[in-house]
């Protein structure tokens, strides 16, 4: 439940994709179509010469090697940054309060509440450890379309129906609620965990 | 102020792709790190780690020149075959094993494990067999239950499926979930 920009994961994927497709079909067919072999070859010598006449005559002053490597290492760094780019836009959106309100309008107080996710989580984690069907959790807030959402995610003991656990958790967010005035709005995920998964009791009780 | 649950249960039922962006982030870079230090390489007049800029450049230009094409033609096809594979990946919805659960109080998500597991431990009870002799799996849009009862003790498959579609109907998914009870006609050695 983060910022991540899904469309510019999969436009970049799709890009990928698509040049590998090319690249890996050009070099593929170059077996099968003898006219595309005899292509590639044409046109390969008169590449090959052009490159290296432009390599000759581009020298760099006071060196023995064209400018053009010059361009070719810019090139490169610019894509190096695209990447880090498109790496460090990945994640984020987290919110470090639930929510922020005027308090009371009845006490005239000009104070505004701010509920911060740490006391949120601590409130909460210090009631879900309690619970004997869970096997652990976590809090945490997200900002979705500007409006921060409580994330609650529990991983239950084998064979715990969700619906239990959805009611229980509904309890503590309304606890929650009681406390500071105003239900925040929630997002409950429940997991299937590893030790969930190991764990296997075979007995009946 | 309505709660964007829309969204919520969006973002937290398809898969964002993460994983293989950065690996192919990741790849490029270091292609880009290892095309750089040939570059420098060359231009400080040092012997290249595995080729110089020319040769790539001559290289590339007499690919189909050289032998065995048949290596470099199945090198081809297999590079294609990853290009068709990301693209298929960029574009399929990317669903997770996830349903979600319609309630009042906010958006909730339950992974299909966490229901299988819940509905086992009813039709078990239910069928009174040990919990290993119920097994359920749940996928997007069906749970199929496997019972094996034990051995001269016979179950009842009716009252096991009001049991599995009354777990389903408190649950409320969405999409909704159909079962399916079979009872296995080789039961299990008394336990």
């Amino acid at each position: 439940m983060n910022d991540t920009n899904r469309a510019l994961n999969r436009v970049f994927i799709f890009l990928v994709g698509l040049i590998l497709l090319i690249v890996g079909a050009a070099a593929g067919a170059l077996l099968f179509w003898p006219w595309w072999a005899t292509q590639w070859e044409e046109v390969g010598k008169t590449v090959e010469t052009t490159v290296t006449d432009a390599l000759k005559a581009t020298p760099l002053q006071g060196a023995d090697y064209s400018w053009w490597f010059l361009v070719a290492l810019a090139a490169l760094v610019v894509l190096v940054v695209v990447m880090i780019v498109i790496l460090a836009r990945l994640g984020g959106g987290g919110s470090r309060e639930i929510y922020r309100k005027p308090i009371s309008e009845k006490d005239g107080s000009s104070d505004r509440l701010l509920l911060d996710t740490s006391f949120a989580a601590e409130a909460l984690k210090h009631s879900l450890d309690k619970r004997t069907d869970l096997v652990s959790s976590t809090v945490g807030a997200f900002t979705v379309k500007r409006q921060p959402v409580l994330h609650v995610g529990v991983t239950p003991r084998q064979g715990v129906s969700p619906r239990l656990i959805s009611q229980e958790t509904d309890i503590l967010v309304a606890n929650l609620a009681q406390v500071v005035g105003d239900a925040p709005a929630t997002c409950l995920t429940i997991h299937s965990g590893l030790r969930a998964k190991l764990g296997r009791d075979q007995r009946v009780r | 102020m309505t709660a964007p649950y829309a969204r919520i249960v969006r973002r937290e039922t398809h898969s964002p792709r993460t994983t293989t962006t950065i690996v192919l982030a990741v790849l490029i870079i270091l292609a880009c790190a290892y095309a750089g230090t040939e570059l420098v390489l060359h231009m400080l007049g040092q012997p290249p780690l595995l080729v110089a800029p020319e040769a790539a450049v001559t290289w590339l230009a007499t690919l189909p020149t050289l032998q065995p094409l048949s290596a470099i033609s199945a090198g081809g096809i297999v590079l294609a075959v990853i290009g068709l594979l990301l693209m298929l990946h960029a574009v399929r919805s990317g669903r997770l094993a996830r349903h979600q659960m319609v309630h009042d109080g906010g958006a909730v998500i339950v992974d299909n494990g966490v229901l299988a597991s819940s509905i086992a431990r009813r039709v078990a009870l239910v069928a009174r067999v040990p919990q290993g002799q119920a097994v359920v799996s749940v996928s997007h849009r069906r749970a199929v239950v496997d019972v094996t009862p034990t051995s001269g003790i016979p179950v009842d498959e009716s009252s096991i499926q009001s049991a599995v579609d009354e777990e389903l109907a408190a649950y409320d998914l969405r999409p909704p979930v159909r079962s399916t009870v079979r009872i296995r006609s080789t039961g299990a050695v008394g336990s």
